[in-house]
């Protein structure tokens, strides 16, 4: 069913299936669950075809997923994500992160793992900075991932003010601790001080 | 296991030609004027889409077939349905014939999590965070197969004879599950975009519940479906097909004897050779019948077969395997045939996809 005036092989809205050729990438750019190839662009999923304008008032062909599905692509982290993930396990030079959620994605389907490194902590004075007062296993952290790492895991970097720690447990009483300042947070029962590197409370 | 909400149609082992019931009619008619007869009343109506599949038929051997066996070019009774496994990501079955595969896909999934990666299609540390990987696997259901002594033939016999008869099929990995898993392997990482799922790992699990030849075909198709079925973006679907070579002192087919007495007279060599000659075959298949996807007594029969696995809307073939001898130009004419045949199998997968 070709429609002549925008040169699209299927009708806006029919469904697609990967590999059908949509049209010629003269005119089209590829948005989400397309591909160009050569000369034209063609379909990369299951679904139906949905015509948009994009920024610079050039149509963008992309493919709408059926009812309850997800591109798997979406699951994916890359960099510059923001995630929070809750503390595993510490060792002298890092913090490992059983990654939960992220930011533009929401909760993750499979857990993937990161470290936050020695020197990723936080800005500057890497020789001073001890893992076990940044963090504690069981804390729920805020970070970035910074690099894609090795073959295990993600690089995860709190070395911003708003990054760090969001939710730690005090030891002594088991209460939800309340941050007073970058690098302290407190217990509201006990007020036993423990250390952590805290992220800054959103206003 | 898993919810499933779909019913297999025929589970059961085949009979011989001769008894075979008349509601099963497997074979589909290349004359378009014949109706479809079909069973679609054993595949549930919503759920799955069932094909009666005319190849393009460049050329027809009519005459003297029997009633029960299929024309030389026809495909078998077809069934496909996918995303009827609740657990996961993208699932999909395919019945070809008696041959009953399940492919279930998870993912992309991070490495750290999947142990099973590691050991196998090992890359470099540095390779697998630049680009995804494809792990496939293929099992043969330990209790369903058609053959159970092809199965259990394939493995290692322990030196301890009782640990073989309690653990046969179960713990063992034969080693055609391990080959078939590396050709799935190969012939669809053409079509998965790697860079889409960097750190991630697609997993492919294809189940093979009953294996009546074409197991390869059956298995790629499967898991192109199911990957496309699961969101993962993939560049084409990728559709195969095989190709017996029987030679024809071998074939028996044509006529209404008993298929397993192979010296016959001779009065079927020349009963065969008219018809050759009454269709117009090529000189190549002077010797040599093509068969459109053979089941396993044609594939035992056969001297060679060509499987192939294409990309249809790219016109790239993406595998290509092959066993025993065949002469060149037979396999050139093979070839073209089965890539008629994937484009044919790619339009039933499209209709599946669409349909849905």
């Amino acid at each position: 069913m070709a429609s002549t005036k925008s040169g699209l092989l299927f009708v806006e809205g029919s469904k697609v299936v990967p590999g059908d050729k949509i049209c010629t990438a003269k005119d089209v750019l590829a948005g989400k669950g397309c591909y160009i190839r050569g000369a034209s662009v063609y379909a990369s999923a299951v679904g139906s075809l949905k015509l948009s304008v994009a920024d610079d008032s050039k149509k963008e062909a992309s493919v709408m997923l059926e009812e309850g599905r997800q591109y798997a692509s979406s699951q994916v982290l890359s960099i510059g994500h923001m995630v929070l993930g809750k503390v595993i396990r510490l060792l002298n030079n890092m913090a490992t992160v059983e990654i939960v959620a992220a930011n533009e994605i929401g909760p993750l389907r499979e857990r993937n793992s990161g470290i936050i490194r020695k020197e990723d902590v936080r800005v500057g004075a890497t020789e001073e900075v001890q893992i076990y007062d940044s963090f504690r296993p069981g804390d729920i952290v805020y970070a970035k991932v910074i690099s894609l790492g090795d073959s295990r895991r993600y690089f995860l970097s709190t070395a911003e003010n708003e990054l760090g720690v969001i939710k730690a447990v005090s030891a002594s009483s088991g209460e939800v601790m309340i941050p007073i300042s970058w690098k302290e947070m407190q217990c509201p029962k006990t007020k036993a001080k423990e250390a952590r590197k805290c992220a800054k409370p959103k206003e | 296991m898993p919810a499933a909400n779909n019913t297999l149609s025929n589970c059961y082992i085949p009979l011989l030609s001769s008894g075979r019931s008349s509601s099963l009619k497997t074979k589909t008619d290349l004359d378009p004027s014949n109706p479809q007869s079909s069973t679609t009343s054993t595949c549930s109506p919503v759920s799955n889409t069932t094909f009666h599949a005319p190849l393009c038929p460049s050329h027809r051997p009519s005459g003297s077939l029997s009633s029960e066996s299929r024309t030389a070019r026809s495909i078998r009774h077809l069934c496909i349905d996918r995303h009827f496994l609740s657990n996961s990501t993208g699932s999909a079955i395919i019945e070809l014939g008696h041959t009953k595969v399940i492919c279930n896909v998870q993912g992309p999934r991070p490495l750290s999590s999947s142990s099973s990666t590691i050991s196998s299609n090992a890359a470099s540390d540095g390779s697998a965070i630049a680009t995804g990987m494809l792990h496939c696997q293929i099992r043969f259901a330990p209790n369903f197969a058609i053959n159970m002594q092809r199965n259990t033939m394939g493995q290692a016999t322990p030196l301890d004879k009782l640990l073989s008869t309690t653990s046969s099929s179960s713990a063992g990995i034969s080693a055609q599950e391990t080959e078939l898993s590396l050709k799935l392997h190969d012939a669809l990482v053409p079509s998965l975009p790697m860079h889409l799922f960097m750190k991630n790992v697609v997993d492919v699990f294809v189940l093979v519940l009953q294996d009546d030849g074409a197991i390869l075909p059956a298995c790629l198709m499967a898991a192109s479906l199911a990957l496309a079925d699961s969101g993962v973006e993939v560049y084409d679907l990728v559709s195969s097909f095989s190709i017996a070579v029987v030679s024809k002192d071998n074939t028996v087919w044509v006529n209404d004897q008993d298929e397993n007495d192979d010296d016959e007279s001779m009065n079927a060599q020349g009963e065969m050779e008219e018809e050759e000659e009454r269709c117009g075959l090529s000189k190549v298949d002077d010797k040599y019948h093509l068969l459109a996807d053979p089941d396993a007594n044609e594939i035992s029969r056969a001297e060679g077969i060509l499987t192939i696995g294409m990309m249809s809307n790219w016109k790239e073939v993406v595998f290509w395997d092959q066993t025993g001898r065949l002469p060149p130009m037979v396999v050139s004419e093979a070839v073209e045939l089965c890539k008629e045949g994937c484009v044919a199998m790619h339009n039933f997968m499209r209709e599946a996809l669409v349909r849905r």
